[in-house]
């Protein structure tokens, strides 16, 4: 299917906030792994509408690697739009998200926008965190905030779809470069102003962002 | 530069390759595995899967599909046997099927089962079923004989494959139940075996009991300065590549050999911070994260750790660095490879571009090639492919296609022969693989969630574990292909990987700040908010005493302080969320909030910032970290209270009468909502049984003077108190002419015991 854009997104928090429960729920509620020994199990790209535009979302998500510190510029390079998660019941995972936070904002492009996300609003009686604290710490970032819950699939939809308008919103802006696909966008192939040239290797030192 | 570099990521091109290889891989699959799923049968409470399989058919052997006699069958090429599978299954069932398994010869079902069982259960209950089948042989329609000859079969497998699951000390309850068993049935051999797993166990813990000890005292040696003086490695630089790959090589190895696959089940890993249990510890997979974040970390530190080294040394140890990781990659150590590509990509390191700049150009595009690796594109296509490829083949093909770039190939080359001939380990050129474990545990994970545990009334769901299987005996044959290194270790090498002066990465920001001439590191959006508290974060255990190291100056102090006063929050790192040390540093978390007196200390030190109170803290191997949440948290009173956040809909709260302490589930209602459908979802969502007569129940808002009762019609979404909370509750109607007055006490006192919690949250 056809897109005009495809935005990039990259996923990151603590262990066992919900991070891929958040993704299954919102790329495919009867979902089915796609298996295949050698390729491995992969779910992460959907086709929403905003404004008209039909924009694909590919997501990338590590879930089981957090404590690896391999989730370095490779991950976070190329992404226009990160979900940052915490579990609203477990406070340690709010704690650490100063951290995710300044490790997202070295490693990707200046331009990312990032959406955090309490999750598991649907064990309101274990909340540890409460939605004001989510909000202030937000605020104080300049981040979109979003209570959600990946089991009753509550807010899924607008958390994923929030953060697309707001890059959406920055590439009316002139924000974003768009031609420029370190940000984690790419144009359809139908609206391509050019044919895509053959890839060539950049400089190892030199990145989207982030960079002195 | 970063521009052309990410076009690689989308570049349709490569779209198209990547779908056409997987699309072909698919059709290959279906040719020659060929199940076709037939039905679903139900029996004796399990669900299985028949399958239907076309095999290729084979005269000399007699068929065991019903009615095909070998006179029918002259002439035939292919036949289809049925195949059935146990698709899900209570307990009981899945462990009966062991011994029938084994009659069938189906060894997969038998594998499968003792690498996942751990999800579902533990090895007591498999043991005490299999064991009462014993006694009383009734499973399906196996004879006595069978029964008792294959359930000690199986008992006796598992006591050889998985050995790890009875390691219990101190009292080894499973080895204990066992042997009592034996006795009793007069099974000698069977009671000898468990005797000497038992008698094995305890020696081995007391053996690790003294090493321990030993390894106590040596850390007090440490102390003594100068111990590392004459250490070869501590001059990295003009260590050989490859010395440095197979000592790194040695430790993953035998780390990776030790993992125990049911940890790394996405049922025992992702929720390895919620469960105590100790059998639900998941330490072999942990030790290899450590192990991988230890060497990220140790690159990082020497590149970075002596300011005032030149550019051009620098340069020197990052291009050791990536040879160092192009010969762990020709050795398939691809978990060192990829440590090594990430400290060097860590933010503090790669940002030196005046350094990058003195690296050879033929280091810089192996590194790239490295680094393209292990790249998360397209689902780590990339490394799995070479994974699958070279896994357990013997030697690596490094002069492949894509070091088609003369520099790097010479290079290659030349690391090649470096290793093979500047050695005299003729004998470690054959290979084995370690992996990087993290894309199996991802892949694991995303099978875990995306799979229910249970089927209907709570079966297990074994067509879960299968799938987790194939994840697992990919892992398996790796680690049979891990043995396949023979690499002697040198004493001197773990002297310095164990003793080096490791600095956090916070460390290495602040020192890396410096070395690039004091700009501002993050983007401009960005206010760094708490390098202050980073420096306070994490102090690694073994830290020998030092001087020179990381001492920050004045100047950096004051920037750092002032980018400071901008943050927020002090965030404690624990060891699952962005661990960065080692996990033998215990680290105490405390909530800002439960422990002033502390905080207050934690403050003092960051305003002064004094350096000699870090050390004294590192000396003491503490680690401290705190929440500090005060600024982040609106006061109490400019709160307004919004229970109500969104107009088109409202998500209210809905308990159950007599449930007792503060269950209550959360139900969004939209405009449209009317009574008797709220009741319907939250009977649902409490789980009151089916036949239950929703008319005799009725809602309320619980407020603070009282009950107000949703009329049985009415729309909730404009009948209910929006000035209150939404917190309701489901009751049964009273019986006519029963009293209210009872219910406006309790309602009083659910209300309290709300404004408690929340309080105390």
């Amino acid at each position: 299917m056809s897109y005009a854009y495809l935005f990039k997104y990259i996923i990151i928090g603590d262990t066992g906030v919900g991070k891929s429960c958040l993704l299954l729920q919102f790329t495919d509620k009867r979902f089915q792994p796609v298996h295949d020994l050698t390729i491995g199990v992969e779910f992460g790209a959907r086709m929403i509408n905003i404004d008209g535009k039909q924009i694909k979302l590919q997501i990338w998500d590590t879930a089981g690697q957090e404590s690896f510190r391999s989730i370095t510029r490779s991950y976070y390079r190329g992404a226009a739009g990160a979900l940052l998660v915490y579990d609203i019941t477990r406070r340690d995972t709010f704690n650490h998200l100063t951290t995710w936070l300044e490790d997202a904002r070295q490693h990707s492009s200046s331009n990312m926008v990032i959406m955090l996300i309490g999750n598991k609003s649907d064990l309101e009686a274990r909340r540890d965190v409460k939605k004001e604290e989510g909000e202030a710490f937000a605020r104080e970032h300049g981040l979109i905030f979003m209570e959600t819950s990946a089991k009753t699939a509550a807010n899924v939809e607008e958390a994923f779809i929030n953060t697309a308008k707001e890059i959406y919103q920055k590439i009316q802006e002139g924000v974003f470069d768009i031609n420029n696909e370190a940000n984690g966008i790419k144009l359809g192939p139908q609206h391509s102003p050019t044919n895509p040239t053959l890839p060539s290797q950049g400089g190892g030192q030199q990145g989207g962002g982030g960079c002195c | 530069m970063g521009q052309t570099q990410s076009k690689e990521d989308f570049s349709p091109e490569l779209y198209l390759r990547m779908n056409s290889t997987r699309a072909f891989r698919a059709s290959w699959l279906r040719k020659e595995g060929a199940m076709k799923h037939w039905k679903e049968e139900k029996e004796n409470g399990a669900i299985y899967n028949v399958y239907l399989k076309k095999v290729r058919y084979r005269h000399s052997v007699p068929s065991i599909v019903e009615g095909a006699t070998p006179e029918q069958n002259s002439g035939l090429e292919w036949e289809t046997v049925k195949v059935k599978t146990i698709k899900a299954a209570p307990l009981e069932k899945l462990a009966e099927h062991l011994p029938v398994a084994l009659q069938e010869m189906d060894s997969s079902y038998i594998n499968i089962f003792f690498c996942t069982y751990q999800t579902f259960t533990n090895q007591m209950e498999v043991l005490k079923i299999l064991l009462d089948r014993y006694k009383n042989h009734k499973i399906g329609n196996l004879s006595k004989e069978n029964t008792q000859k294959n359930i000690r079969s199986v008992i006796l497998m598992w006591l050889d494959e998985n050995l790890d699951d009875f390691r219990e000390p101190p009292n080894y309850p499973c080895l204990s139940l066992l042997q009592d068993f034996a006795r009793e049935v007069f099974d000698l051999e069977l009671g000898e075996r468990a005797r000497r797993r038992m008698d094995f166990f305890k020696e081995e813990a007391k053996e690790n009991e003294m090493s321990n000890q030993l390894a106590f005292q040596a850390s007090m040696c440490d102390e003594v300065d100068g111990v590392m003086m004459d250490n070869m490695f501590m001059d990295i630089k003009n260590v050989k590549s490859g010395l440095l790959a197979q000592q790194l090589t040695y430790m993953d190895a035998d780390l990776f050999r030790k993992v125990n696959l049911q940890h790394c089940l996405g049922g025992m890993w992702s929720r390895r911070s919620k469960k105590i249990d100790s059998y639900h510890d998941v330490a072999s997979v942990k030790a290899t994260v450590t192990q991988f974040n230890d060497v990220s970390n140790r690159v990082m530190t020497t590149v970075i750790e002596d300011k005032t080294m030149k550019p051009h040394d620098r340069a020197a140890i990052i291009k050791k660095w990536i040879e160092v990781a192009q010969v762990c990659r020709e050795m398939k150590n691809f978990s060192s490879a990829k440590a090594i590509i990430s400290g060097l990509q860590t933010h503090p390191v790669y940002r030196l571009k005046k350094v990058w700049n003195a690296v050879p150009r033929a280091h810089v595009l192996l590194f790239e090639d490295l680094a393209s690796i292990f790249m998360d594109d397209n689902n780590f296509e990339m490394s799995r492919e070479l994974l699958m490829k070279e896994g357990t083949a013997k030697f690596a093909c490094v002069d492949s296609p894509r070091i088609s770039r003369k520099p790097i190939l010479n290079l290659v080359r030349r690391l090649s022969h470096e290793k093979a001939t500047g050695h005299r380990r003729e004998q470690a050129r054959m290979h084995g693989t370690v992996p990087y474990l993290g894309t199996f545990l991802t892949d694991l994970i995303k099978i875990d969630v995306a799979n229910p545990d249970t089927i209907g009334d709570g079966l297990i769901n074994f067509e879960k574990k299968r799938k987790e299987f194939e994840v697992i005996a990919q892992i398996k044959l790796l680690q049979n292909a891990a043995k396949n290194y023979c690499i002697n270790q040198l004493s001197e090498f773990v002297d310095w990987f164990t003793n080096m002066n490791v600095m956090t990465y916070a460390e290495c920001c602040d020192v890396s700040d410096e070395i690039a001439g004091s700009t501002p590191s993050s983007s401009p959006m960005f206010s760094t908010p708490d390098r202050k508290g980073s420096a306070f974060r994490r102090f690694f255990s073994y830290t020998a005493e030092d001087t020179t190291k990381s001492h920050r100056s004045s100047s950096s102090l004051s920037s750092t302080s002032s980018t400071g006063s901008a943050g927020s929050a002090d965030t404690p790192l624990l060891e699952d969320g962005m661990s960065f040390s080692s996990e033998n540093s215990p680290a105490t978390s405390m909530n800002g909030g439960e422990n002033p007196r502390l905080r207050r200390v934690e403050m003092r030190k960051t305003t002064s910032g004094v350096k000699e109170k870090e050390k004294l803290v590192r000396k003491i191997s503490a680690s401290y970290s705190m929440t500090d949440l005060t600024q982040l948290i609106v006061p109490e009173k400019h709160k307004t209270p919004e229970p109500f956040p969104s107009s088109s809909c409202r998500i209210i709260r809905v308990s159950l009468e007599g449930s007792e302490g503060n269950v209550y589930k959360s139900i969004v209602i939209t405009q449209q909502e009317h009574t008797p459908s709220v009741i319907r979802t939250a009977a649902d969502k409490h789980n009151l049984p089916p036949e239950e007569n929703l008319s005799e129940f009725m809602l309320v808002q619980n407020l603070p003077m009282g009950e107000l009762h949703i009329p049985d019609n009415a729309n909730v979404y404009y009948a209910m108190n929006t000035n209150a909370e939404p917190d309701f509750m489901l009751k049964r109607k009273p019986p006519p002419g029963a009293v209210i007055k009872r219910n406006i006490t309790k309602s009083r006192r659910t209300r309290k015991s709300w404004i408690r919690d929340s309080h105390d949250s």
